[in-house]
């Protein structure tokens, strides 16, 4: 995202003598007056003061000196930034939402300026629209449809036909032995009409062999159409292949980061939808383009050598054909897509209404719910009906179009042939090249919809294929010897650039020792997990893992050192022993079973009826989150981790399973360095120190009664789950608050 | 069972208190009992009633989400003129969403819809991605239009927009 647009002549000229011997630092635009109407502007940080320019303009400049707690607040549909200039809190500059993750950008920088006297921000976020044209990128990409070399995306999907050009080759070639026969039956036909039907001289012998050679084309072109679709379908199969396989391996490759920023349902519709679409593209578009351009081009050069009048009068209509027959489409496609939309309503109340029958006859909705399913399809009747009235009508006049020019021709052609200047067989003959010639037409009319798609999904997918995967290891660092010893080094980061989830924390943890991640919602506990199990990398600051860098270690040799249970614990599809031994494949059954043992899951699997076999994940048996969370826990155990982190590990699971889970966990972490974050703060009873987070920073560190004397966010937070513990027992029981009852508060300690 | 006012809605009147502008230009409310000095409208209803059931919240700290409620305004237009301007003035800069007067072009290309508009605001040109998801039908012929950036403009009536911008817009209703 740019911080340093270039600002045009006429406010460079009104800032150039108001700065002096100042420097521009950033430089940012903004769109909106103080009165919400649109304008245009730019916000400049200069070394000393803020200036804002509109309408070429200085329109305020107050020194940097004066400013503090600069915030970039967000309304519901723009944005302003607000500072406190002379302990006055006013807004600076306002802005519409496009420029909304720009000034959160510009409060990081002030507020860097504003502590250290310099700053050193720098957006990694992208921009939206191309600099170039200003048309919008593709959606989740840096692609400019317009702007970005279409020669280039052909030539590199031709690059990936390297394995299978041959086949290419024999397809090309069928293709045009299909064109050769289309142009040369015509012809034969001309010579059965011409020298046997319509002549003197015509026998029986010579009528057969014309006949005989008409059937030949047609079985000749059916087998070189059967051909073809093989060598198609072989070649375009083969392409995607290898094109998800690159494209898959790729996505493998790369960090979360990018992942998340990506969303599942994208990468899946690049992996499967937008490969798909160049596959049918390839198979049913691309080489037939080909063909049909040689095909249109063999007619129209037979038509003008045989009768160059005659083939200007069919050339002439059609592109206007081709123009009509291309609206009408269109029209017809708008009119389904509002057809669809209304279909695609009427099926969301019913998959509402079916959904949530129980909600509907509680309420007694009965009758309301029959006036909505039924306004909804009333409303479906109406357009299919139009529609179908519409398509009934229009569609013949599109077929009396499609065959146009050869009116033109049985007028002309007649002519002449009643003129004794053209044969009945050149008037079948060019009757038969004119439709050739029109469908020809129409089939490009829809070529450019085709490569336009085609283009986009290629782009899309090579956009992936040219990421930089997750850097490789700085140094040789052995992960092999790690101990277990992990220190936070002012360690800063944050999802979006300018947002900062963890602020300069800095922990010091040694071998075997537990530790107790705690803090509200949205204090960093996950993040700094994450960032130990190297999901992400730091911003600032470095993690240290027996004194080198997490970065030192090979990726994946490091994360065979960790292992993690989750709070919802996912399972594979397949069985217990798969999913269990998908930390150490390959594990002995002796070792999955003592780890299931020491998890509390063996005796669970035993009364499944198929027991280790028995098939998990999403179409299987389905365990209870208790006994899924155990089988988490037998396979960190199996992977034997130097490291250990247990996020939220019994969050949803009843009391008595957590005792289960809770000895389980008791056995899988003794000797080993251990981060555990638990929102029931009862669970972290074991741990030797609990650190607490508070917006990003570390607030407080020590044991349980350390913490409780101090009196701080922890001895808060303990308070809070005793006054809600002791409502959720008086709510059992039916009674009023009261403090410190049965069972009593949660005892960390 | 917990006491039924605590959960009643506080309606603020033109006689409960009064707005203000502050020094820096923000918006207080003070009452005879307590001055608000930085105070937020919001619309309980955005989409469909803009001038009712506004809720009026203090803005205790303006990087956390710790906003309490003052009250509510059932009707702004029961505010005397110049506290009307005020309150108008804050829900415009909170609610910015244009109303497009006209259509000067709209095209298609790549599967983005490209409007140049004249708005209330002023002329404006914005991009829409998705329109199954960014075009919603508000009613009585108003249509709110949603850009990639999440800018919001509204159309008053759009059978007023005109043939060309209609075609690209009906069939998202």
């Amino acid at each position: 995202m740019l911080l340093n647009f270039k600002l045009p002549a006429e406010y460079e000229a009104a800032l150039t003598p108001a700065l002096g011997e100042e420097e521009i630092l950033y430089c940012v635009p903004f769109d909106l007056d103080a009165s919400s109407d649109f304008t245009e502007g730019y916000f400049v940080i200069g070394s000393a003061r803020l200036f804002v320019l509109q309408k070429g303009l200085i329109a305020k400049s107050i020194p940097i000196r004066a400013i503090s707690n600069p915030f970039a607040v967000e309304l519901n549909s723009a944005g302003y930034l607000e500072c406190e200039v002379d302990s006055i809190a006013m807004p600076i500059v306002r802005y519409s939402m496009e420029h909304l993750a720009r000034y959160a950008m510009v409060q990081r920088i002030l507020e860097e300026i504003i502590e250290t006297g310099s700053a050193h921000q720098k957006s990694i976020d992208d921009e939206k629209k191309c600099k170039t044209c200003g048309r919008a990128f593709l959606r989740n990409t840096t692609i400019c449809p317009h702007c970005s070399d279409r020669m280039g995306i052909f030539k590199r999907l031709w690059d990936l036909t390297k394995n299978c050009r041959r086949l290419y080759v024999i397809l090309l070639g069928l293709f045009w032995l299909n064109s050769l026969i289309m142009l040369a039956s015509p012809a034969i036909q001309k010579h059965l009409i011409n020298d046997v039907i319509n002549s003197p001289s015509g026998t029986i012998k010579m009528l057969i062999i014309f006949i005989a050679l008409t059937a030949l084309c047609s079985i000749a072109s059916t087998l070189v159409g059967v051909f073809r679709q093989i060598a198609s379908t072989r070649a375009s199969n083969m392409l995607v292949r290898t094109l998800r396989d690159e494209v898959y391996s790729k996505i493998q490759s790369m960090g979360l980061g990018y992942l998340e920023d990506k969303k599942t349902g994208d990468l899946m519709q690049r992996i499967n939808g937008d490969t798909g679409r160049i596959q049918r593209f390839i198979q049913n578009i691309a080489v037939q383009a080909l063909n049909e351009i040689m095909l249109f081009l063999g007619v129209a050069i037979m038509l003008f050598y045989y009768n160059w009048r005659m083939a200007i009068l069919i050339l002439i209509p059609a592109p206007f054909v081709a123009i009509i027959i291309n609206r009408i489409r269109t029209n017809i496609r708008r009119r389904y897509h509002i057809q669809w939309r209304k279909m695609d309503r009427l099926t969301s109340v019913l998959n509402d209404v079916l959904n949530g029958i129980r909600v509907v006859k509680a309420f007694g909705q009965e009758q309301y719910e029959i006036g909505r399913f039924g306004e909804a399809a009333r409303n479906v009747r109406d357009v299919t009906t139009k529609n179908e009235k519409y398509f009934y009508t229009i569609f013949p006049f599109v077929r009396f179009l499609v065959g146009f020019g050869s009116y033109f021709v049985l007028l002309y052609g007649g002519s002449l042939v009643i003129g004794k200047e053209m044969g009945l067989g050149e008037l079948m003959q060019f009757s038969t090249y004119a439709g050739y010639l029109y469908n020809r037409m129409e089939w490009f009319s829809f070529l450019p919809r085709h490569v336009s798609e085609a283009v986009t999904s290629a782009q899309r997918v090579f956009e992936i294929m040219d990421e930089q995967g997750e850097a490789a290891a700085h140094s040789d660092a052995d992960a092999d010897k790690i101990q277990g010893n992990v220190e936070f080094s002012h360690v800063t980061f944050g999802y979006k650039s300018y947002k900062s989830v963890i602020k300069d924390f800095s922990l010091n943890v040694k071998k075997g020792e537990m530790i107790g991640l705690v803090g509200h919602s949205g204090a960093g506990k996950s993040t700094i997990i994450n960032l130990l199990m190297r999901l992400y990398d730091t911003d600032e600051g470095e993690i240290l893992i027996d004194g080198h860098d997490v970065r030192d270690y090979d990726r994946s040799a490091y994360k065979s050192k960790l292992g993690v249970v989750l709070q919802e614990s996912y399972l594979f599809s397949g069985s217990i022993l798969a999913n269990i031994c998908y930390a150490r494949p390959g594990a002995s059954v002796n070792d999955v079973i003592r780890a299931a043992k020491m998890a509390n899951a063996h005796d669970f699997i035993m009364n499944l009826p198929n027991a280790y076999d028995t098939y998990v994940g999403e179409r299987g048996h389905r365990l209870s989150g208790g006994e899924r969370q155990r089988i988490s826990i037998a396979r960190a155990i199996l992977s034997d981790p130097v490291i250990l982190i247990l996020d939220e590990a019994t969050a949803s699971v009843d009391t008595e399973t957590e005792s289960r889970i809770q000895s389980a966990l008791a056995r899988l972490t003794s000797g080993r360095t251990t981060f555990a974050i638990a929102h029931r703060l009862s669970t972290l009873k074991n741990a030797d120190r609990l650190v607490v987070l508070e917006e990003g920073r570390l607030a407080e560190t020590g044991t349980h009664d350390e913490l409780m004397k101090k009196n701080g966010i922890y001895a808060s937070l303990v308070r809070a789950q005793r006054t809600m513990s002791a409502i959720a027992i008086n709510a059992d029981e039916g009674g009023g608050p009261r403090r410190g009852h049965r069972g009593g508060p949660p005892s960390p300690r | 069972m917990k006491n039924r006012d605590e959960y009643s809605v506080s309606y603020l009147t033109a006689q409960s208190g009064e707005f203000y502008e502050t020094k820096g230009g923000l918006l207080g409310y003070r009452t005879s009992d307590a001055d608000y000095p930085r105070v937020s409208l919001y619309r309980m209803f955005p989409l469909h009633d803009l001038r009712r059931f506004i809720s009026v919240r203090e803005e205790k700290h303006s990087r956390e989400d710790r906003r309490g409620e003052i009250g509510v305004i059932e009707d702004i237009d029961t505010f005397p003129a110049e506290q009307l301007e005020l309150i108008e003035r804050e829900l415009e800069r909170r609610y910015f969403v244009p109303e497009v007067l006209a259509v000067k072009n709209v095209k298609e290309e790549f599967g983005h819809t490209y409007w140049e508009t004249s708005t209330s605001a002023g002329d404006r040109s914005f991009t829409v991605f998705d329109m199954n998801n960014s075009v919603i039908n508000l009613g009585e012929g108003r249509v709110l239009v949603i850009d990639i950036d999440g800018n919001r403009f509204v159309f008053p009536d759009i059978s007023k927009v005109g043939e060309k911008a209609l075609k690209y817009i009906d069939i998202w209703l």
